[in-house]
């Protein structure tokens, strides 16, 4: 095994979380041993069962953040909450080492913005006049003013930067489960290839709209169907952080054929190890995504029953429990390892529910699967500082 | 490790043409892919001007595809015959390697809708979700709403048997310059040994056209016609939308050398920035710009001196064009004034999250040519506006050792691509 070296030293820190089951990891962790039930979801029953559920996030008040109503009012849900978890994270930059802004960079995983188009309201209000106006007309007539603006995912990011006034390199990658260890990797590597100092690490769910529906129901199989849920998430990766936890070792790919899907999985997962300079004994925790497809399913479990053909190692699925939260999934699983990896202690899928245990191990495995078959898997370490 | 990394292969469909002949031809004689339009569903939309694709020809060209009844956006159908075409001229002893050390990186944005989907959820007592619900059979199956717009992206790598990573970047202006830069930072650490990237777009639709007029993009100007794009002009007034795709195969000279491909120029370096102002402003002094070329140059180990052309965003906007122009005075200091500096766009229009893929092939081939493209429709300079834009209608014969490639996203997301001419 060859570590890569020159991940060396770039530090993950200040994890923040923002979510149906709590603004901060403690509340999020007793969501683990106590599991928050979805709510029935903000639309109405359709034929995906799964569907009819979901967790829902407040809204964030960004009043506190210096952010004034009539802006707010120009993003999405989704960039609030986006928004919200990147400052709780740039808050906790250690003030003796104060960053110039041109030193942040931000790499986001950001999902689109799924809305009427066009609005509800205008829908039922040309239903309203009889249909009389042409629909063109009426739909250039009742659009609201920043809908540019709003439909625009990466406004978050935007809006991320011009609140916290950083100005380092960026990029935004979208828009499925992907991203967001997309942006975790980007980010590490920005910092480690001397692009900036700080990177702050961000991804979110979409928003909870009536379209998801559409848009998850006939893409999932039926048995693999979760509720969705608004998840939020950030870190920092940063040189000078003083956390032991650190991206250790990643591979990307697209798993294209359902025929070698297990082979594909189980390549990537030696691939990140490899380059972690692990092996798979030290993996204390693996976190996954919720799969889209059977085949996807099937070559997730049996690449990680090749892990380790022993006893399986603790795992646990983030989705099943948090909802189907797009970009954010991977980004949770990062900061639920890094909780793991900080206080030694995990959440493992046992045959009635999560069950807490002890850590063993020094790593943790992350995998991320997207529906059209990017995959993307990262090791994190804990390392003795 | 540090791969040198190289431009193999170039594909193009825009309003110019469907090819990168057309493409850069176009361009040097000054062609303008600007004409009267009018968006579908309504009579008398303000934005009166756009670059489309010639649909017919493309339709003609492409329609024998055995990817054409796919269900896709129609960005995706321009971007995946792009990427057909920089696969091509690469010459396809490129996708002998091992399939998972070759790659894709997209750039597109917003996704594509359909408003008469919505139409669907209509019965005679008004809109009503469940039974849009019951109707999603019939949504449209080329609508961003039922595609993600990752979908290119893995298209082209299921396309071509690509099995390394596929990502898609979503920084909206800006989007394919963020593929492009961050597919050569692939390549230059060693990750993979290629990439297909570029990016893809269409905004000619009703719903993002709206959004784009409410937000006072545009020009609705009525004085110029078909010249209403006048980059660094003073009677600028916005951009003109355009759609297309664009597709760069980028090579480390390792690959490229082992199979004998040809270099078409050098990847050197890539630097983004945020301009962290205003969400619908560029910051006045071009901050962000000037740290993105900045940071463009120090990558790619180069110095102001070096450069001597720059492809500019160059929207013809009141606003951006300033402060792009100080942003390069900033970082050029008393080099600015030697620059060539062009604006694609005031013949192949404002291909919004695709924009830099065109303009990159563009520096591409000024470099390997030695001719930069002129800017047309600039004939009334604004004292704002005060560097060598190359104005007229034909391009300019001069050796350009080295250029920069600007693309500035909504909101002050910023990239800059270096490009140097391959020795």
């Amino acid at each position: 095994m060859t570590e890569c070296l020159w991940l060396n030293g770039i530090r993950l820190a200040a994890p923040s979380v923002f979510c149906a089951q709590g603004e901060d990891w403690q509340r999020v962790r007793g969501a683990l041993d106590t599991p928050v039930a979805p709510a029935p979801a903000p639309w109405p029953t359709c034929d995906f069962p799964a569907m009819n559920q979901a967790w829902a996030a407040p809204d964030p008040a960004l009043a506190s953040l210096g952010v004034d109503r009539e802006l707010a009012r120009t993003m999405e849900k989704q960039a609030r909450m986006m928004l919200t978890a990147a400052c709780a994270s740039l808050a906790q930059l250690d003030p003796d080492d104060p960053a110039e802004s041109d030193e942040v960079g931000l790499y986001l995983g950001l999902p689109t913005v799924d809305e009427a188009v066009p609005t509800w309201a205008a829908l039922q209000g040309w239903h309203a006049d009889g249909g009389r106006a042409p629909w063109g007309e009426w739909l250039m007539r009742e659009t609201p003013p920043f809908s540019g603006l709003s439909m625009l995912n990466s406004s978050a990011a935007a809006h991320i930067a011009a609140t916290a006034g950083i100005s380092g390199p960026l990029a935004v990658y979208s828009p499925q489960a992907d991203a967001g260890l997309n942006a975790l990797i980007d980010g590490v590597l920005a910092v480690a290839e001397g692009e900036c100092a700080h990177a702050l690490i961000g991804a979110v769910s979409p928003k909870l709209d009536p379209l998801l529906p559409l848009q998850y129901g006939p893409a999932i199989a039926p048995s693999l169907a979760v509720p969705p849920g608004e998840v939020a998430t950030a870190l920092l990766a940063s040189r000078t952080a003083s956390s032991p936890i650190r991206l250790a070792g990643y591979a990307r790919a697209l798993v294209a054929s359902a025929g070698r899907g297990t082979e594909a999985v189980a390549e990537l997962i030696a691939q990140a190890l490899s380059m972690a300079g692990r092996a798979a004994t030290d993996i204390g925790w693996v976190l996954h995504n919720q799969p889209w497809q059977e085949g996807q399913a099937t070559a997730l479990r049996q690449a990680l029953a090749r892990l380790n053909d022993v006893s399986p190692l603790p795992t646990l699925n983030v989705e099943r429990h948090f909802g189907r939260c797009g970009p954010a999934s991977g980004l949770l699983a990062a900061g639920l390892a890094h909780e793991a990896l900080s206080r030694g202690e995990l959440w493992h899928e046992g045959e009635h529910g999560l069950v807490r245990q002890v850590l063993h191990g020094n790593a943790a495995l992350l995998i991320a699967l997207a529906p059209l078959g990017q995959c993307v898997v990262v090791v994190l370490g804990r390392e003795v500082l | 490790m540090s791969e040198r990394v190289f431009v193999t292969g170039l594909g193009a469909v825009t309003g110019l043409g469907l090819d990168v002949a057309a493409l850069w031809q176009g361009l040097c004689q000054g062609r303008s892919a600007i004409r009267r339009w009018q968006p579908e569903g309504v009579s008398d939309f303000p934005v009166r001007y756009a670059a489309p694709v010639d649909w017919n020809a493309f339709q003609c060209a492409y329609r024998s595809a055995f990817w054409w009844q796919t269900p896709m956006e129609r960005r995706s159908r321009f971007g995946l015959a792009a990427a057909e075409q920089a696969v091509n001229d690469a010459g396809l002893t490129l996708l002998a390697g091992d399939e998972r050390r070759l790659g894709v990186a997209i750039g597109s944005g917003a996704p594509e809708r359909d408003p008469s989907d919505l139409l669907l959820a209509l019965g005679s007592d008004g809109p009503d979700w469940q039974r849009l619900y019951r109707r999603f059979a019939e949504l449209n199956p080329n609508s961003g709403l039922v595609n993600g717009n990752d979908q290119l992206a893995t298209l082209i790598a299921r396309r071509f048997d690509l099995a390394g990573p596929v990502l898609h970047f979503s920084t909206p202006c800006a989007g394919a310059a963020h593929a492009i830069g961050h597919g050569f930072r692939m390549i230059r650490r060693g990750e993979v040994d290629a990439m297909v990237v570029g990016g893809a777009d269409s905004v000619l639709n009703l719903p993002t056209m709206i959004g784009l007029l409410l937000l006072g993009a545009p020009s609705i100007a009525e004085k110029y016609g078909d010249t209403l794009c006048r980059p660094f002009d003073r009677d600028r007034s916005g951009l003109v939308a355009a759609e297309g795709g664009a597709v760069l195969v980028l090579e480390s000279e390792r690959s490229a050398l082992e199979r004998g491909a040809r270099v078409y120029a050098e990847i050197v370096g890539f630097g983004s920035a945020m301009d962290a102002y205003c969400i619908t402003a560029p910051h006045p002094e071009g901050r962000g710009a000037a740290l993105a070329m900045q940071r463009a140059l120090r990558d790619a180990q180069l110095t102001p001196d070096d450069i001597d052309h720059i492809n500019a965003h160059g929207t013809s906007t009141p606003l951006n064009d300033p402060a792009e122009t100080l942003a390069i005075r900033q970082v050029f200091g008393d080099c600015a004034g030697r620059i060539a500096i062009s604006s694609n766009k005031s013949m192949l229009g404002h291909l919004i999250a695709a924009a830099g893929a065109p303009e990159c092939i563009a520096t591409v081939l000024a470099v390997r040519d030695g001719r930069v493209p002129p800017t047309l429709n600039l004939s009334q300079p604004d004292e704002t506006c005060d560097l060598d834009y190359v104005p007229g209608s034909s391009a300019r014969a001069m050796p350009v050792r080295a250029a920069l490639c600007n693309s500035f996203g909504f909101g002050g997301l910023n990239a800059c691509i270096a490009v140097q001419r391959h020795a």
